[in-house]
């Protein structure tokens, strides 16, 4: 390895905080797949093929596929030369590592078929950098079918069974992966700025943008507009009221505010991340109902009721991510004849009005599920928790992402966010069983508790607004 | 302190740094209303972070910054009415078409001047339709500026506002400064690179050099001052030659030129005569006395060097 | 008689200040009476908007004229070219062709010609420019 390469190495490693949650995600699996292989017989594949193969492979390839359009979507990629030589090669040893080398290692810990497991994740591996590439939802969609095909035991089988009668397709799948990773490293050098695919992948937010990355993204989003007509109707049909707004006095103004979190109005906000909500716990509820089929210990429907207060929990994360975006207009924003309580108040309103428009009709529909999917649970000493518990962790869900939002680090955020995650799971967890558990005097002094918390929270949150730098 | 004799921004012993690295350090600087005030510095100087602190979008770390006599943290939403500001880097809503990103800022403003913006946006050829996010940068640009002006405000404070501006635009945008400052009241503040618009337009000029403003005064008194002697002596000059408040001195030969900061006629004669030499005196624009004054060896200018009277 | 702002030729990037361009080449249409007394100089916004320039420095150097009588302020009309104008003193006007003179003369000795030389020359383009 020469010098050039080394350089080339370098720039993976100038985000040190990706570095240091690469290095412990991967130290992490090691200790985890130390500790597991010999002892289970998972002929199944299943959740562990899922962990050990396809999560490592869905972020180390999105990582790697991220910072090869940073490399190569510059005008220096094609300027300078011998640039592509040293920078493909350490990409494919990379990716050597990642998509051949890593398999390997687990099949053989988890004594699974190597060639199976090679043929997934070449496939896999080749879907995830080509969804980079692209940035197509569909190839986003076939991903996703990929990673979650371990709960299929049909398919699964494919990837994990010892069976020389699957050598011809698996040998197949493993050729198909294998081009489809090559043709994506010429795609690399052989991209056009006038190319639809000439983009960086600026919307993961892993840095403070530069101007570059700015106008990018200026740029990307209007043609995420254009694309529809439904869409360009909306948003236009929402803005064009602006024009009829007359003078409105001082009190008013910050309603104005409401323009400019996102092009949609709230409550289509909320109809779309709701949807969204719904599709996920959905395909989970699909998902778990045929893998415990039959086995009684695992209930589908208290799972999906679960797995909808958690994704109820990340609405606060997505306004905050939101509002961190209007964070770069604020500047302009703070100039309007608004003083800077004012500013900060109605942007404050705006943040706690988003969340609330996708909370509530989202606890509503989870109320209406419930009697179908989960009849069991509708005691009134549960409803009484439940209702308790999430009315309690809302203002320091809120007060902590709103407070969250003014990291600038896209990357800190996120790191940020799903401690923020973890946290209130634990909260909301530990309140519902002191309800539960240990009687209804110990909930309602917890849920105090975190209630009197998360309004420190909103007014730490609320002063560290006021006192910020918002230029 | 009356309403006339207010300045209209006030920037008194500011401080500024960022973690270790101080920005600006003791920075006085005070515009008196009516005042067309262009800022210089080199690149990294502070211009910036001079304007925003002077806007109240950074907090100052020490001395004082206000805005019609307001502390320009807390300015009320009445003083915000008076102020216009372009930033450097013009921030839009990407997804608004640019008829809504001037709907959105005129729905702020009790007073909106509809006709001036038509007029303007007529002038500056800017795509009502297009969405904002598909602009140029100097198209945004130039939204930054119909936007800030649109409220015809008593201040205007701009952040290189012609940097990314064809020639054409550039003197369609001097034009409207030169409109809006014939009201008597108006005060503005640009910083910019560009010397000639400064030399059209600015009645003052304030220089910005390591974190101070070196000179604040009159663009015609620097330029009354500031003059290139060419020296030509019959004998060659010693190395040691050098002119008493010289900014910069070169000798070759017989032949020196030097550049000082002070012109006097005395000065010239005494020359003459010391060294039974030929000395002409050339004058400078103002690219050239930036140039001089941003040497890094030149020594700093004070301002008791330029007091002297105009004529 | 209103005068164009055409006439003046402004230069803002020149090392010379406008103000001072104005006033000097008032001065000189004064002095070779393509202004005379009764002559309307052109308003401050017409010249400023003309030349792209900075209204008050226009009105600055306006001042300055003023203050030298060569022009005076009529109220609602404009500046007007002073009856005293015209004749100017004479010394001044001789220092400024003076001033025009002396580069010239320092460059021919630049170029090597005696001052018998340039003085022949001068003769002969006196002559020249009569004709």
């Amino acid at each position: 390895m020469n010098t050039t390469h080394f350089e080339v190495v370098r720039t993976y490693t100038s985000r040190r905080w990706l570095v240091v949650a690469v290095c412990l995600g991967a130290v992490w699996i090691a200790f985890m797949l130390f500790l597991m292989g010999n002892d289970i017989d998972n002929q199944q594949g299943g959740v562990m093929g899922m962990n050990f193969l396809g999560l490592p492979l869905m972020i180390g390839g999105l990582l790697l596929a991220m910072q090869a359009k940073y490399q190569f979507v510059h005008s220096r990629a094609r300027l300078t030369p011998g640039y592509a030589r040293p920078h493909l090669v350490v990409l494919v040893a990379l990716l050597v590592g990642l998509v051949l080398v890593y398999p390997v290692l687990t099949s053989w810990r988890l004594h699974y078929a190597p060639l199976g497991v090679l043929a997934f994740s070449t496939l896999f591996a080749a879907l995830v950098v080509w969804q980079i590439q692209v940035m197509s939802g569909l190839l986003s969609l076939a991903s996703l079918a990929l990673y979650f095909s371990y709960f299929q035991p049909t398919i699964a089988q494919l990837w994990v069974a010892d069976s020389p009668s699957l050598l011809l397709p698996r040998l197949a799948l493993l050729l198909i992966g294998l081009s489809g990773i090559t043709a994506w490293l010429w795609r690399l050098t052989q991209m056009k700025e006038e190319d639809s695919d000439y983009l960086v992948p600026v919307q993961s937010g892993f840095s403070q943008q530069s101007r570059m990355e700015k106008s990018e993204a200026r740029h990307l989003v209007t043609r995420w507009i254009s694309r529809s007509p439904v869409h360009r109707w909306v948003v236009d049909g929402w803005h064009d009221r602006l024009a009829g707004i007359e003078t409105p006095s001082e009190s008013t103004r910050p309603r104005l505010l409401r323009y400019g979190m996102w092009m949609l109005p709230m409550p289509l906000v909320a109809v779309q991340m709701l949807v969204m909500i719904l599709a996920i716990a959905s395909m989970q509820f699909f998902i778990f109902s045929n893998m415990h089929a039959g086995e009684g210990s695992v209930k589908a429907g208290p799972m999906m009721l679960g797995q909808f207060g958690i994704l109820c929990m990340v609405i606060p994360a997505m306004a905050c991510h939101l509002l961190a975006t209007r964070r770069t207009r604020l500047g302009q924003d703070l100039l309007l004849p608004l003083s800077r309580e004012a500013l900060v108040d109605g942007l404050r309103r705006q943040f706690v009005a988003m969340v609330l428009w996708t909370t509530v009709p989202a606890v509503l529909l989870a109320v209406a599920i419930a009697p179908y999917v989960a009849a069991e649970l509708l005691t009134p000493e549960n409803m009484v928790a439940v209702v308790a518990t999430a009315l309690a962790i809302q203002p320091l869900s809120i007060g902590l992402s709103l407070r969250l939002a003014l990291v600038q680090s896209g990357l800190q955020r996120m790191a940020g966010m799903i401690l923020l995650l973890y946290l209130l799971m634990g909260v909301a967890v530990g309140t519902y069983f002191a309800f539960v558990n240990a009687g209804l005097g110990w909930g309602a002094f917890l849920a105090l508790t975190v209630l009197a918390l998360g309004i420190m929270c909103l007014r730490w949150a609320h002063n560290a607004w006021l006192n910020a730098e918002l230029g | 302190m009356n309403q006339l004799s207010q300045p209209a921004v006030l920037a008194d012993g500011l401080c500024k740094s960022f973690a270790a690295k101080q920005v600006l350090s003791n920075l006085d600087l005070a515009l008196a209303p009516g005042t067309v005030l262009g800022l210089l510095g080199a690149n990294g100087s502070g211009k910036t972070t001079l304007i925003k602190c002077l806007l109240g979008l950074f907090r100052t770390s020490g001395g004082r910054a206000q805005i019609f006599g307001e502390d320009a943290w807390n300015l009320s939403a009445t003083t915000k009415e008076r102020i216009g500001y372009v930033p450097q880097e013009v921030a839009t809503y990407p997804w608004m078409r640019v008829r809504h990103v001037i709907d959105y800022t005129a729905a702020f403003y009790p007073r909106w001047n509809r006709e001036l913006v038509a007029d303007l946006c007529r002038r500056w050829r800017l795509p009502l339709d297009e969405r904002s996010g598909s602009l140029s940068v100097g198209q945004l640009q130039t939204l930054g500026i119909v936007l800030a002006l649109g409220h015809e405000p008593e201040l205007l404070i701009l952040d290189e506002p012609v940097a990314s501006l064809d020639p054409g635009a550039r003197r369609e945008f001097l034009r409207t400064l030169i409109d809006l400052v014939e009201h008597p009241d108006r005060t503005v503040l640009f910083s910019t690179h560009i010397t000639s618009d400064l030399e059209r337009v600015a009645s003052q000029i304030a220089l910005l050099r390591d974190g101070q403003i070196e000179f604040c005064g009159e663009l015609d008194l620097l330029k009354d001052r500031v003059k290139r002697l060419r020296i030509l002596a019959p004998d060659a000059l010693p190395a040691s030659f050098a002119v008493a408040g010289a900014l910069s001195c070169q000798v070759d030969g017989k032949l020196a030129v030097a550049t000082v900061a002070d012109f006097s006629p005395q000065e010239i004669d005494e020359l003459r005569q010391t060294w039974n030499a030929d000395v002409t005196v050339s004058d400078l624009n103002l690219e050239e006395i930036f140039v001089e004054l941003h040497d890094s060896e030149s020594p700093k200018l004070s301002q008791g060097e330029l007091t002297g009277a105009v004529r | 008689m209103d005068t164009s702002p055409l006439q003046f030729d402004i230069a803002p990037s020149s090392g010379v200040p406008i103000y001072r361009q104005i006033v000097d080449q008032v001065v000189a249409l004064v002095a070779g009476g393509r202004l005379t007394p009764g002559d309307f100089l052109p308003s401050v916004r017409q010249v400023a908007q003309t030349a792209d320039v900075n209204p008050m420095t226009v009105s600055k150097a306006y001042g300055l004229l003023e203050s030298d009588g060569v022009v005076e302020r009529i109220r609602g009309q404009g500046m007007c070219v002073s009856a005293t104008a015209t004749s100017g003193p004479l010394a001044e006007r001789r220092e400024q062709a003076q001033q025009l003179l002396a580069p010239a003369i320092h460059r021919a000795r630049l170029l090597g010609l005696t001052d018998k030389q340039i003085r022949a020359l001068f003769e002969a383009s006196l002559k020249d420019s009569a004709k």
